[in-house]
């Protein structure tokens, strides 16, 4: 007996995870590696947040899931970093009145600045409407039906690597619960696995939180066992009964491919020139003088043109429409790929993950073809669909045993614990350990509870992925050695001041205290109990 | 004793020798064998008396180590702003994790062990994380093991119809002395710790941190090189495999692993080799199962499908049973084991035009019929079938012609049965024996035949074979069970049964257990070819 066929071809649905490491130096007045976030902000979550209201203005049916990480989330809610993010675009104001000076004479350049000068118009002026609350703005999305906000790990740890002890993965997935919790007045139901990080077990870590569905990459699914009867068009139950769903591979390749993906063409903007870089000193405002080393100004004047030095000055509007070409594009292949699905009662979906930064800082024009895709897809009949949307109308599923992955490079845990970087973790599983006495002894009197939560907020902030990440990938690797080193440095400062009875020892300074937690002032709630 | 001594006992005798050294289980080892195992752990307590001598002296002086340790890493300095502030160049690249992410570069790693140098992690810990490591320690210590462990042959030893443990059995097993094992380490305190970490397919990491007394111990006790070991310890710990052994120096902290095959449990331990390569275990790690390569999984057998309805709670199961992934080999033993420990009191006759033909459970099927088998009957009847992976009927058929239906592909798919873990218990297995007393016929889908094939002709040699079926399941004895449609009742300890006549076009057959609730759980099990074409929904 042939199943009733659903005229609805599919689903499309995205998932934009958005997370950026806890980057916070009161300490500086001015930090480099703060730009992260502005950068950020500026070239990716508010042209995100202006596409998705302009969305919403146009009646365009849309829907997508969206991570905000604790780590992202609790910067944007951070007064200082929000201090001087306005600091950062009187400083691009100040730079691009300047280069409106330089360029007059050149019309083609000229004219990019003048885009820029738009740009950063539209910018400010959002920032100015939601009074700095993005965060607030995402969240009015979600209840308007076009956002299903996701959590994420508290501080984007890599859990595969984290599981021993099992509380140091339990209290990464609790103290996010209740920071969504506390942030959206909700609980969350999804849950994005940092780095797609999954490992046999996980899911009942999940469940214990009432999170009901995660993203993990395609092999996943490939290796599950059995495998899952409609491939990666349907997500699986695990034994736990949390959901899991896996990443397109061929929508993957489409953007991210630095081959063929889409943002290779020459029409759009080149990520690298930038005149952060490339202007004489005294070309440049105090804001991008400072340090002793050039950094990104997030102003680029030119087209990646091809395999060149000699690039052509950037055309928005070509660039613009050629977006618009690229949606039109992807739609099709979507739609044709969900085409040659078998007939099933429940139409067969595509799950389209990725980094919410890669859409407007790494891809320039990631957020034009993003806000072109979702009105390509509602003319062709193509439903988007955010993921929990979708369980919500489709809740029967196979049962499979999914398999350890991520979606790194090589699709383990290798970019993580490599030569490069596998030190970190016989000290970070110690202190998990060790974190465990810490709050069994912190929490017995009301004036060293704070002294164990910030314990806690240390080795959190120990435990991001990213530091791992940055030392394989050779980057900014001191930064990222230090950071990691700094934090134990703290944790155990603040484990060794604690006595076994619960006081703090004579040759600790409690101001000391205050001068850490000043730095690092995540997680505010905290309650070292999750540890116990 | 002397090596002549003990060669001029009896087995017997020399097994009770052992034991009083505190080995067991050797009783299938040869005399010579056990003469080895006897003189080896003579010379084990012998080191150990004067070990413990000189070790207890050392505690003290070695915790005085520690103290100072613990204050010098309490001095790290904070990072400076210079230190970070020179990134700056470096920062565009950062920030951008997202293209380096996804390229697609050819795995590079070779099968050559890499050491990595770490200093020892455990600088600058507080003292009472010390003291609670070292409690830890001395229950670590009694884990131990000796070299009489080493590659013993798991498919040899493991009982016929045993599953494979699952991962956290094996894991409390560890924790348990195994046979033969004797403590090889000093009565004194001391931390060891070894742990074990997946890295990919191809690769384990593992990093220890041992105490300077226990090492000493090690030396005195006749130990010449640090040793890493790696054991496969999938079938249970009393049937561990040694895959791996490398020597590393004496100040590394860490190590990278080859993994011997995937999808399998391992640990590691940490140890000392003395002159005669005898094994001198110092910690032993955590277990860790090595990841899936790029090995598809069979199409399934079953496919089962749930419901949750995202707005209400997960219903409350019961604890997941440990998945019995079979190979096709075992599956015969564990259906046999499953059959015997069901004690069906198998009542199926001839039932025509019925809807199903049952096997299990007194009440179900009305009243007792006369030609009943019992449990040990159908059993042994079963055991003597081909089940899921083999041919079926392969010799007998061949070269006879087949009259009625047609063996369906002659296989099962994927060679594995698949057990589901929560409302239902399935497996599948087949019986090409048939016989008459136990012949019945079958409707599903309301067709009915006879089962047993005409013979085709007249003739002495004249031979035509069936297949058939049996499914043996279990649910909540509470619940309503169809299968394909048909009701079928469910015995008091939940089981069911069905013969089904093994024809070809007998796609698969849909499960549905309903509770009490109205909630509705179901399986796919399919049959048949291998054919993609026919597994769509």
């Amino acid at each position: 007996m042939r199943p009733t066929v659903s005229p609805n071809p599919g689903y499309l649905s995205f998932v934009l995870h958005g997370h950026l490491p806890y980057v916070r130096h009161p300490e500086h007045e001015f930090f480099v590696e703060e730009e992260w976030l502005f950068e950020a902000l500026t070239e990716c979550y508010i042209p995100l947040l202006v596409a998705f209201e302009r969305l919403q203005r146009d009646v365009v049916p849309f829907s997508l899931s969206l991570v905000l990480s604790p780590t992202l989330i609790s910067m944007l809610d951070d007064a200082l970093l929000r201090q001087r993010y306005r600091r950062h675009l009187d400083g691009l104001r100040q730079l691009i009145r300047k280069e409106l000076l330089r360029t007059r004479a050149d019309h083609r350049l000229q004219q990019v600045v003048q885009f820029y000068a738009q740009r950063l118009d539209l910018v400010e002026q959002v920032w100015r409407a939601t009074d700095g609350d993005i965060i607030g703005a995402f969240a009015r999305l979600q209840t308007a039906g076009h956002l299903d906000l996701m959590t994420c790990a508290a501080t984007h740890g890599y859990l595969p690597l984290l599981r021993h002890p099992p509380h140091a993965v339990r209290a990464q997935l609790t103290i996010a619960v209740e920071h969504y919790q506390h942030r959206f007045g909700r609980r969350p139901r999804g849950i994005w696995l940092p780095e797609c990080g999954y490992y046999p077990g996980l899911e009942q870590e999940l469940r214990r939180l009432d999170l009901r569905y995660f993203v993990v990459d395609t092999h996943a699914f490939t290796l599950a066992r059995p495998k899952p009867p409609r491939g990666y068009t349907a997500p699986v139950f695990t034994e736990a009964g949390v959901a899991a769903f896996a990443r397109d591979a061929a929508s993957s390749v489409d953007v991210w491919s630095r081959e063929v993906g889409y943002p290779c063409d020459p029409h759009y903007r080149d990520f690298y020139r930038d005149i952060g870089y490339e202007l004489r000193d005294d070309q440049l405002t105090p804001l991008f003088r400072q340090g002793e080393a050039r950094r990104p100004s997030s102003l680029k004047y030119w087209a990646i043109t091809g395999d060149t030095d000699e690039k052509r000055p950037y055309q928005p509007e070509q660039a613009m429409a050629r977006a618009k070409e690229h949606a039109a594009d992807f739609v099709d292949k979507r739609l044709a790929a969900l085409r040659q699905q078998p007939p099933a009662k429940v139409p067969p979906q595509i799950v389209a993950p990725y980094d919410a930064e890669l859409f407007g800082h790494w891809w320039f024009e990631g957020p034009w073809w993003l806000e072109a895709v979702f009105r390509t897809a509602a003319q062709c009949g193509l439903k988007t669909i955010a993921l929990q949307d979708y369980l919500r109308a489709h809740h029967t599923h196979a049962v499979a045993a999914i398999a350890e992955s991520s979606w790194g490079e090589n699709g383990y845990n290798d970019f993580w614990l490599n030569e490069s970087n596998a030190w970190i973790y016989p000290q970070l599983h110690h202190a998990a350990e060790q974190m465990r006495q810490i709050a069994a002894h912190g929490v017995r009197h009301r004036q060293t509870r704070p002294l164990a939560a910030q314990a806690a907020r240390e080795l959190l902030l120990a435990q991001a992925s990213d530091w791992a990440f940055i030392i394989k990938s050779n980057t900014v690797v001191e930064y990222a050695v230090t950071r990691t080193r700094n934090h134990l440095a703290r944790f155990n400062e603040l484990g060794a001041a604690l006595a076994p009875d619960g006081t703090v020892s004579a040759a600790f300074r409690l101001e000391r205290l205050d001068e850490i937690a000043a730095l690092s002032p995540i997680f505010p709630a905290l309650d070292p109990q999750v540890y116990l | 004793m002397g090596r002549k001594e003990y060669e001029e006992l009896r087995k017997d005798e020399l097994l009770d020798k052992a034991r009083e050294l505190g080995l067991t289980s050797l009783s299938r080892l040869r005399k010579d064998e056990i003469v080895d195992l006897l003189l080896q752990a003579e010379r084990r307590a012998a080191r150990r008396k004067a070990a413990s001598k000189k070790t207890s002296k050392a505690t003290a002086s070695a915790r005085t180590i520690k103290k100072t340790a613990s204050k010098k890493a309490a001095t790290t300095k904070a990072v400076t702003k210079k230190a970070t502030s020179k990134k700056t160049a470096e920062t565009r690249a950062t920030a951008k994790k997202t293209a380096s992410k996804k390229t697609a570069e050819t795995r590079t790693a070779t099968k050559k062990s890499a050491a990595t140098k770490i200093a020892p992690s455990r600088a600058g810990a507080p003292a009472h994380a010390e003291k609670r490591n070292e409690r830890r320690a001395a229950s670590t210590r009694s884990t131990v093991s000796t070299s009489s462990d080493v590659a013993t042959s798991p498919a040899a030893n493991r009982p016929a119809t045993a599953l494979p443990p699952s991962d956290r059995q094996i894991e409390q097993a560890v924790q348990q002395p195994l046979a033969g094992e004797a403590p090889t380490t000093p009565e004194a305190g001391g931390v060891n710790r070894i742990r074990l970490l997946a890295r990919d397919p191809s690769w384990f990491y593992c990093y220890w941190d041992l105490s300077a007394e226990y090492v000493q111990a090690a030396r005195d006790a006749g130990g010449k090189a640090l040793a890493l070991r790696l054991y496969d310890m999938t079938q249970g710990a009393e049937y561990r495999t040694l895959t791996y052994e490398t020597t590393c120096d004496e100040w590394a902290r860490a190590w990278f692993l080859p993994v011997a095959a995937n999808d399998r449990v391992y640990i590691a331990e940490i140890g000392f080799l003395d002159d005669r390569n005898s094994w001198l275990p110092l910690a032993r790690s955590n277990t860790a199962r090595s990841l899936l390569d790029g090995q598809q999984a069979s199409p399934p057998l079953v496919t089962r499908t749930v419901s949750h309805p995202i707005d209400q709670p997960l219903r409350t199961t019961a604890s997941p049973q440990p998945t019995p992934a079979l190979e096709a080999s075992d599956t015969a033993d564990w259906l046999n084991a499953q059959l015997d420990s069901h004690a069906y009191d198998v009542q199926a006759d001839r039932v025509r035009g019925s809807s199903a033909t049952l096997l299990a459970g007194e009440r179900l099927a009305g009243s007792r019929l006369p030609g009943s088998r019992s449990s040990a009957a159908l059993a042994d009847r079963v055991a003597g079938s081909r089940v899921a992976g083999s041919r079926v009927a392969g010799s007998r058929v061949a070269g006879s012609r087949v009259a009625g239906s047609r063996v369906a592909g002659s296989r099962v798919a994927g060679s594995r049965v698949a057990g589901s873990r929560r409302g239902f218990q399935t497996l599948i297995g087949w019986a090409d024996d048939t016989t008459p007393t136990l012949g019945h016929t079958l409707t599903l889908g309301g067709k009915t035949d006879a089962f047993y094939p005409s013979l085709p002709g007249p003739g002495d040699h004249a031979v035509a074979v069936a297949a058939e079926l049996v499914l043996v399941g279990r649910t909540n004895p509470t619940n309503r069970l169809s299968i394909s449609g048909n009701r079928i009742p469910v015995g008091p300890d939940g089981a069911f049964s069905l013969r089904i006549p093994f024809e070809e076009g007998l796609g698969s057959l849909t499960i549905e257990s309903e509770d009490d609730r109205g909630s509705v759980e179901s399986l796919r099990v399919w049959f048949g070819t291998l054919n993609e074409a026919n597994r769509q929904p």
